[in-house]
């Protein structure tokens, strides 16, 4: 897993001042109150998903999926947008987080009620309570159907709902704590049990391309995979040469998980760095 | 009581079969045919030594004031039908070895093939007078039942003496706990109008009789600890808190169960699953306490059950049998399955469960080594011998083709190995010369 850095002070200042211009617009001073000052209509300006994407380096936040903001893309609140007011344990369980989650973001209806002072930010659209995930579009191996694209929710944002999470991606040495194995399991500490069961990063589907990767980073580079998109040759090669076992391959031989792969890429460096570094998770 | 090891000759479709028993839980497997049921049919005539009516057997029976149950000889069509030439067995034989309270049971059900016959009273008497000799002293009867694949779908009657019983408050025939044990059809209604009957008692203000009040609450405390799920993904919607009754407006008195989210269901209107595994669990509760009058001890006996994972969702399939284990922790249990999720999910390291895999025509069955874990995928190739997808064995062929063309030996030696793994030695040798065939072919 990739750290997210929100102490950044240009990306700090940037976030800002998308929120104070949205929220500064969105205040109608002959009626008292907020119009046009909701979620949706923050997030159809887009301008904040650019940014988190771009802070995000395009993947991610939990299953590390290449999204763009054209594809796959959402907007995950890491303080869930229905969270009630009354829900105080859920409230300070997050804000209490990090330093610059207490001090950036607030609880407050959506839109407030009343013209807010900032800092902190309402939650909803405070730069420091969001972060860019993917849909959890990714295909079920056990559904015969699994070779055509559809819209599904198997991991990630969508699949969270609002369960409660530990943000793990603000964690420093994450990826010791967190490690991807090369048979496609995951190694974690066990109070991070729940959060991976809510986000399912033990999906079959996430299992297979990280296994994959694994074993295809060790024969070939991105680019042969990204060439192998269009030439199924190419693609067979690859799939005998990286001794992925015949289950596998003949799922993968298949354009759309292929493509898929393609869209794990991040895995490629990952392994890479791994068999280099010998990253254990019990040496830490 | 546990039934240690059986030993079948010319029954249905065995001319010889043994088998050991494990103490706790066998799990049966095997193709369509193997002889599964016809295993479990072999113990219930076995068991059935202790319900005779013989008069050699001297003065004291088991099963004096209990008109229903009896020892069925053998039918007609049950012998081995082609022993030499077309001709029936002239003579069939079931050995079993058991243990009841410490005391060493064997004993022998003969019976031939003529007409009018019933097992050889001599081949079993002295088991017989050594179980009664340990009742005596101990006072404990072991639960017998049978749960066939149509249990509790087919209904079957209420004699007059069942429904005498079921009105009868403490004062009720022991051995009543032993009706319909061994039947197709189902004695539910027996038992749930039992249970009716005692939680009305309950209800009275005047009801001094201690019984009913125990008999509703241990029946009742069974189905809760069973509905209790094991593992964390199981739907826990059908936890039940506890039975209560209602009247219709036909004034008939039907049985209710109120789950843990405060939903009431009918009993009869459960979803398929939970009603087979509900009305077990309720008939070997129900067996028990009429056969022991005890709430302290533990039930213990002998349950089959044919087909444990009818109507299951693979969820309940993996912890069904876990949880009758944890409800009866002393009951011996002989489960036929052909579901790879129950197989799977049987701890056989501890030496008190094994599984078995019968093959037709072969007179022993081949114990299962320890599968605890394994993958559906794996337990449905490796266990239940089902044959792999083609669609991924014409993949690793055409991969192996690929490889020889590319002029990559290692490889095509790593990927045979994982076919030869995935099919038989037949199949592999026939993919392989095609194989062959197709690469000279394009050279």
């Amino acid at each position: 897993m990739r750290l997210i850095n929100k102490r950044n002070r240009k990306n700090r200042k940037h976030g800002h001042a998308i929120v104070n211009k949205f929220l500064r617009r969105g205040w109608d001073k002959t009626l008292g109150r907020y119009v046009n000052c909701c979620y949706s209509d923050f997030q159809n300006e887009g301008k904040i998903t650019h940014l988190l994407l771009r802070e995000q380096g395009f993947t991610c936040c939990y299953c590390m999926r290449a999204i763009s903001y054209k594809s796959h893309t959402t907007i995950e609140h890491i303080l869930p947008r229905r969270t009630k007011k009354d829900d105080s344990n859920t409230i300070t369980h997050y804000l209490n987080y990090a330093r610059f989650m207490k001090r950036y973001v607030k609880w407050t209806e959506e839109p407030p009620r009343y013209r807010v002072k900032v800092p902190p930010y309402p939650h909803y659209c405070a730069y420091e309570n969001l972060v860019a995930s993917c849909d959890g579009s990714i295909y079920d191996l056990r559904n015969p159907d699994y070779r055509y694209p559809r819209k599904l929710h198997n991991s990630c944002n969508n699949f969270r709902k609002n369960e409660e999470i530990i943000p793990m991606f603000f964690m420093k040495g994450i990826n010791r704590l967190l490690v991807y194995e090369r048979d496609g399991e995951l190694s974690y500490d066990d109070k991070f049990r729940h959060t991976v069961k809510a986000i399912n990063l033990e999906y079959d589907t996430l299992k297979l391309m990280r296994r994959a990767w694994a074993k295809v980073s060790d024969w070939y580079s991105v680019e042969d995979v990204r060439k192998a998109m269009t030439d199924e040759e190419l693609r067979n090669e690859i799939i005998d040469d990286s001794r992925l076992n015949a289950f596998d391959g003949n799922l993968l031989r298949h354009t759309s998980l292929w493509n898929l792969l393609y869209e794990y890429r991040w895995f490629y460096t990952y392994f890479k760095r791994k068999a280099k570094t010998h990253i254990n998770p019990n040496d830490r | 009581m546990t039934i240690k090891s059986i030993r079948i000759e010319n029954f249905r479709c065995f001319t010889e079969f043994a088998i050991n028993f494990a103490p706790k839980v066998s799990v049966i497997i095997g193709r369509n045919g193997a002889g599964k049921s016809s295993l479990l049919k072999a113990m219930l005539y076995a068991l059935g030594f202790v319900f005779s009516k013989e008069e050699t057997l001297g003065q004291e029976l088991l099963v004096a004031g209990n008109y229903d149950v009896e020892m069925e000889p053998i039918k007609k069509n049950e012998f081995y039908m082609k022993q030499f030439n077309g001709i029936p067995a002239s003579i069939t034989n079931i050995h079993s070895e058991g243990e009841y309270m410490g005391a060493h049971l064997i004993w022998d059900i003969a019976q031939k093939n003529f007409e009018g016959e019933k097992p050889d009273v001599n081949k079993y008497i002295q088991a017989y007078k050594l179980f009664m000799d340990t009742f005596k002293k101990t006072d404990v009867l072991p639960v017998f039942a049978f749960f066939s694949d149509s249990f509790p779908h087919k209904v079957g009657g209420m004699s007059d003496f069942a429904k005498e019983q079921v009105a009868n408050d403490g004062s009720v025939v022991r051995t009543f706990g032993y009706e319909q044990w061994d039947g197709d059809t189902t004695n539910l209604n027996i038992w749930l109008n039992r249970l009716i009957n005692a939680i009305i008692r309950n209800t009275q203000l005047n009801n001094e009789d201690e019984y009913s009040r125990i008999e509703a609450a241990y029946v009742t405390q069974k189905l809760m600890d069973f509905s209790k799920p094991i593992h964390e993904d199981c739907d826990d919607s059908f936890v039940i808190k506890t039975a209560f009754f209602k009247i219709t407006d036909n004034k008939e008195l039907e049985l209710w169960l109120r789950m843990k989210n405060d939903n009431d269901i009918l009993f009869q209107n459960l979803p398929a699953g939970y009603l087979r595994l509900y009305s077990i669990v309720l008939d070997i509760g129900y067996r028990h306490w009429i056969l022991n009058h005890n709430a302290e001890i533990e039930p213990e006996g002998i349950v089959m059950i044919d087909e444990v994972d009818l109507h299951l969702h693979p969820s309940l399939a993996v912890e069904a049998v876990e949880r009758l284990e944890r409800t009866f922790p002393k009951i011996q249990f002989v489960l036929t399955t052909h579901s790879p999720l129950v197989v799977s999910n049987i701890k056989t390291n501890t030496g008190d469960n094994k599984i078995f895999r019968m093959v037709k025509d072969e007179s022993k069955p081949h114990e299962v080594p320890d599968v605890y874990g394994i993958d559906y995928n794996t337990a449905l190739h490796s266990v239940m011998e089902s044959s792999y997808n083609n669609e991924v064995i014409e993949f690793l062929r055409s991969s192996i083709l690929r490889s020889m063309r590319r002029g990559k030996p290692d490889l095509v030696e790593a990927k045979k190995e994982e076919l030869r793994q995935m099919v038989t030695a037949e199949r592999f040798g026939k993919i392989m010369a095609d194989i062959q065939k197709s690469y000279h072919d394009n050279l």
